[in-house]
């Protein structure tokens, strides 16, 4: 936009400090850009050159050829950056991020196959971890399916009991009398110190863990949203009235909306505490998903499983909570929230 | 409410309905609030008013002497400790939407834009039928036109208190209550919404009490200006104020009236607080 400025506006107008995007890179971005390259050329020739003697014999499969696709594909971000301002911010802002990572993989690797120095089986090589996923895709993704089918069910239970009790305790004060201590009590206490309970009432052990995920989103959300309607502004309530808003009205009307920031900030606190009670109910009671299968593979010795079961949550949970934001965004066209992601 | 709603000329679909005669009469009203520390405060003290017709009354007095808690008590957000206020007869018992009320600061919502705000007290009373025909109508009147979507943090102060005047007026009230609704406002933005005011008042045929801080205001608004005393407000004096509209801000008749009613306040002895020679 900026270049298609006429010249002659730009002869008379006094020196502006508005920032021009180039369209070309400058040679310090394109330094910048190919810091990463080097790294992953180093990472590259590190683990080619040298020989594996921890185990000795060991044939790398998955960790060269991660290593080529990264180059390959960051490699092309960055030609295309050089020629696109927006992408090329991106990248020059994270390259350094970007380098570090490459550098810390290739540290480990020198530290566990290269030379021993870590030992197996708590401390496996790069090579080891990349390859547990494509070499055990069946039982992730059974895994990942039976923890998102309990997480999905645990958290809309938690919303649904979460709303039901946040807009009662909000509006009435009966129901106030009756679940404020309920939520005061009940609330702070973690979901690993109600597991046993939870498995001990509850039929199955599955239902125990929907009770403790339901558990880390209702108390939340029911406090967040009953404080936040009781202090709803009371001008706007009374401008409600004033226009012939009955009191259904300006719950749903006007209290609801005034909370919805609040209850975006509890659902994601809800949400964190829900992946901790997610992982405790499939490691002590449910027998299936990732929580399971982390502990599971940890019993048999198989570390390297477990790190690259801990990648996969970072991967779940980080798109969860994206989407969370990106629904929050929507909603909130209004107002930006205190919480950023 | 993406879609914008078209506007509907249809010569038997007025935007302001005759609202008849009507009368707000306030007898002997006494009334004490709670004030912040939680100590009951002597707010009015035996204040009697009545309005009828399409009349426009100002109260001035100084800041606390129970303007604003007389106004609750109109539009039925507050019940009074002694006394009686009726409306074409009937006792004031709670909230009606043929008395209205312009709050400070425009007290708009938020979360809705200023096509939604306006067309709050229609969806709340089920109007929906109303709402193709008068919002249109009201955002061109209040020129609003190109903010339909706007949400409230994205306008103007004074694009606020059009959007609450315009969400005021769509429900036809017979009485419109102000509560100071133009102090916070620049001198500008207040003499052109002044006129907006007037406007919508002659329009629709409505009654309106204003309570204001503000003299000038209150001279180029009112028909008749009611000058309360300090806590507890009592009525110290009452000018009608005899001018055409519109009114000359500067002309000897204003210069005069506002001398009058400055005077009455001095005597009351609530000069505190009062702006005389804004604008």
């Amino acid at each position: 936009m900026a270049d298609a400025q006429p010249a002659a506006v730009q002869t008379v107008s006094a020196p502006t400090r508005r920032v021009v995007q180039r369209r070309l890179a400058t040679a310090r971005e394109v330094v910048r850009m190919a810091l990463p390259l080097g790294v992953i050329l180093v990472a590259y020739g590190l683990t080619m050159g040298l020989p594996n003697v921890y185990p000795a014999g060991y044939e790398e499969h998955y960790y060269p050829v991660f290593l080529v696709v990264s180059f390959i594909s960051y490699g092309a971000s960055a030609v295309i950056a050089c020629f696109t301002p927006k992408l090329r911010n991106l990248i020059t802002y994270y390259s350094f991020l970007i380098a570090a990572l490459f550098g810390i993989v290739a540290v480990v690797d020198l530290l566990t196959l290269k030379s021993g120095v870590m030992l197996l089986p708590f401390s496996p090589s790069p090579d080891r971890v990349l390859q547990a996923l494509p070499k055990n895709l069946a039982s992730y993704g059974q895994n990942l399916a039976a923890s998102m089918v309990l997480l999905g069910e645990g958290v809309a239970i938690g919303i649904a009991t979460g709303f039901l009790t946040g807009l009662l305790m909000g509006w009435s004060k009966v129901a106030n009398y009756w679940f404020a201590p309920l939520l005061k009590f009940i609330g702070p206490v973690p979901s690993a110190a109600w597991l046993p309970i939870a498995v001990a009432i509850m039929p199955t052990s599955r239902a125990a863990g929907l009770f403790l995920i339901a558990l880390a989103i209702w108390f939340p959300l029911s406090l967040m949203l009953s404080s936040s309607i009781r202090s709803t502004d009371k001008r706007k309530i009374e401008a409600a009235r004033v226009m012939g808003a009955t009191e259904g009205y300006i719950l749903f009307h006007v209290a609801l909306p005034a909370a919805v920031p609040s209850i975006f900030d509890a659902l994601f606190m809800g949400l964190s505490s829900s992946f901790g009670a997610l992982i405790i109910s499939e490691q002590l009671g449910v027998k299936a998903g990732l929580g399971w299968y982390i502990n599971w593979a940890s019993s048999w010795g198989e570390y390297y499983k477990v790190f690259a079961t801990v990648g996969v949550f970072i991967i779940i949970f980080y798109l969860i909570m994206t989407l969370l934001f990106k629904v929050r965004d929507a909603v909130m066209k209004w107002q930006q929230s205190t919480v950023r992601w | 409410m993406s879609k914008k709603l078209a506007v509907d000329d249809r010569p038997e679909a007025p935007l302001f309905e005759p609202t008849g005669t009507h009368v707000l009469k306030a007898e002997h009203v006494t009334q004490t609030f709670l004030d912040d520390s939680g100590n009951e405060t002597w707010a009015i003290d035996d204040f009697s008013l009545t309005v009828s017709g399409p009349e426009v009354v100002g109260i001035i007095g100084p800041s606390g002497c129970g303007k604003s808690s007389f106004l609750r008590l109109v539009v039925g957000l507050d019940q009074p400790l002694a006394g009686t206020i009726t409306f074409d007869g009937e006792p004031v018992n709670g909230p009606d939407v043929r008395r209205a009320m312009v709050f400070q600061n425009a007290n708009l919502f938020e979360w809705l834009t200023v096509e939604e705000n306006i067309a709050f007290g229609l969806k709340a009373n089920h109007l929906y039928a109303e709402m193709s025909y008068k919002i249109p109508r009201l955002i061109k009147m209040m020129q609003l036109e190109g903010f339909e979507n706007a949400y409230v943090p994205q306008i103007s102060g004074g694009m606020a208190s059009r959007c609450a005047l315009a969400r005021t007026f769509v429900l036809n009230p017979a009485l419109v209550c102000f509560d100071e609704p133009l102090s916070a406002l620049d001198a500008f933005t207040r003499a052109a919404l002044q006129d907006q005011i007037l406007m919508m008042q002659q329009q629709a045929h409505t009654s309106m009490v204003l309570v204001t801080h503000d003299i000038e205001e209150a001279v180029y608004l009112c028909d008749r200006v009611v000058v309360m005393s300090p806590r507890p407000g009592r009525k110290i004096g009452e000018l009608a104020i005899d001018l055409p509209h519109p009114r000359d801000r500067v002309s000897e008749e204003f210069v005069e009236y506002r001398r009058q009613l400055l005077d009455l306040l001095h005597q009351g002895g609530g000069q505190r607080g009062i702006s005389a020679s804004r604008g």
